[in-house]
């Protein structure tokens, strides 16, 4: 069996998200839903719900009164926001560990995928509004593949970084040389397994690659762009480093200049560094 | 030794001979280093953005974000704190890019622009630096002896 063909049997083994959190993430993704829907949909899980209110009552979004329930959590902190958290909270018990193969550190995946979702939101509401929602959700999966090859299948990244140091090739491609595939693509394919809506999968699959996209959209390049600056920026880097391309394609499509880039890191890392230090994400 | 974090989008400043003042994970951000041989005092900035233009909002609430308010204010705190301006040290690292030739993530090379900008401007020069490149470094300062030292991977050295 070729490594790419073990790499891709072995996710059959991997434990799914939560369906609340899976059903909020689809929610996001679907521009026909509504704030009910998604209430509905953590609601089903009680400790989901648990964490959203313990969260929408840390010191970040509490306002004068504590919130007790989801109905309450919601009229606080917009639908949106609520759909986020419960969005980064359901990732979270995955996504908090050591990811050993990447040389991440507990918590670093984490912190680095609610960057990269929220850099892709906040840079949609400004360049492709319609995409904001499904651009979070999977900018927030996009690393996804790291924990597939960097903990559930233990692959040794010592030969993909010598390859990327001796040919000066970006990490995916060296990936994709050594193992057949690269994290993009394995974490597309888990979030298929689980049952994502095309859209997130695709977005993920493209995210390093959008050149290869047969059909890109904004949803697609807003991803590009979230992961991209979330690794530019250097914050929860692993051994991977700043090894990768932006696509100059994608700036052009989204009409991205250097100053709205910033203007967008301003705000999302901010409010990225201010809900990772939530213990209720990390803990 | 007691060890002081910065973290990004802020700064930090020690006259404590025993601290030493450390940032983690500058990619395209820069860290800079000021120090006082005279008053043995110093601080450091971890900048994240070139310039406070880019969200005036966000500079005033945090001007260490950007690297001409944070920068700035760093050197005016440690002036107000006694020390002289001839007798202050500036190192900086990160400032780091992606590959290839996309011109908008140039955030590090930007960066790196701007605090020559500054630098100029106020008739300040940098001592030691280490910047750009493609991994992300951890920087630390000692205060007793104004050291620089930089991290890449398990690699560290003295600036």
């Amino acid at each position: 069996m070729s490594r790419r063909a073990a790499i891709l049997a072995g996710l059959d083994n991997i434990p799914s998200l939560p369906t609340a959190a899976c059903r909020t993430m689809q929610l996001l993704s679907d521009p026909g839903s509504g704030a009910k829907d998604i209430a509905a949909a953590v609601r089903v899980d009680p400790g989901l719900t648990a964490d959203v209110l313990r969260l929408a009552n840390t010191a970040l979004f509490r306002g004068t009164n504590p919130v007790t329930s989801l109905k309450e959590a919601v009229v606080r902190l917009g639908i949106g926001r609520v759909a986020r958290l419960a969005a980064a909270l359901g990732l979270a018990p995955l996504a908090r560990r050591e990811i050993r193969g990447y040389g991440l550190p507990a918590g670093a995946l984490l912190m680095q995928s609610v960057t990269a979702g929220l850099i892709a939101e906040t840079l949609g509401r400004r360049l492709a509004p319609g995409a904001c929602g499904p651009a979070y959700t999977a900018a927030l999966l996009c690393l996804v593949g790291k924990i597939v090859l960097g903990t559930f299948l233990e692959i040794d990244a010592d030969p993909i970084l010598r390859l990327c140091q001796e040919s000066d090739l970006p990490f995916h491609l060296a990936e994709r040389e050594v193992l057949g595939i690269d994290h993009a693509e394995a974490g597309a394919e888990l979030l298929a397994r689980w049952g994502l809506p095309e859209t997130i999968v695709g977005a993920v699959r493209h995210s390093l690659s959008p050149e290869e996209a047969q059909s890109p959209g904004p949803v697609l390049d807003l991803v590009h762009c979230g992961r991209t600056a979330a690794t530019m920026i250097g914050l929860f880097c692993g051994l991977d480093g700043l090894r990768y391309a932006p696509s100059p394609a994608v700036s052009a499509r989204l009409g991205l200049t250097p100053l709205i880039l910033e203007a967008a890191l301003a705000e999302a890392v901010d409010e990225a560094l201010n809900l990772c230090e939530s213990p209720s994400l990390v803990r | 030794m007691p060890q002081l974090v910065v973290g990004i989008s802020d700064f930090k400043v020690s006259a404590q001979a025993e601290d030493v003042i450390v940032t983690y994970s500058l990619g395209s951000c820069l860290g800079v280093a000021v120090w006082d041989p005279v008053r043995r005092m110093g601080g450091l900035v971890h900048c994240l953005l070139p310039l406070a233009m880019a969200n005036p909002d966000k500079a005033r609430e945090k001007p260490a974000m950007f690297v001409n308010s944070g920068v700035s204010k760093l050197i005016r705190d440690l002036l107000g704190r006694g020390c002289k301006r001839e007798f202050l040290v500036i190192k900086a690292v990160g400032g780091a890019t992606m590959m290839g030739a996309d011109k908008v993530f140039q955030t590090g090379a930007r960066n790196i622009a701007s605090l020559s900008r500054l630098l100029e401007k106020n008739g300040l020069k940098l001592a030691a630096s280490e910047l750009g490149g493609s991994v992300p470094r951890t920087m630390s300062l000692t205060i007793a002896t104004g050291e620089v030292t930089v991290r890449s991977g398990s690699e560290g050295r003295a600036l």
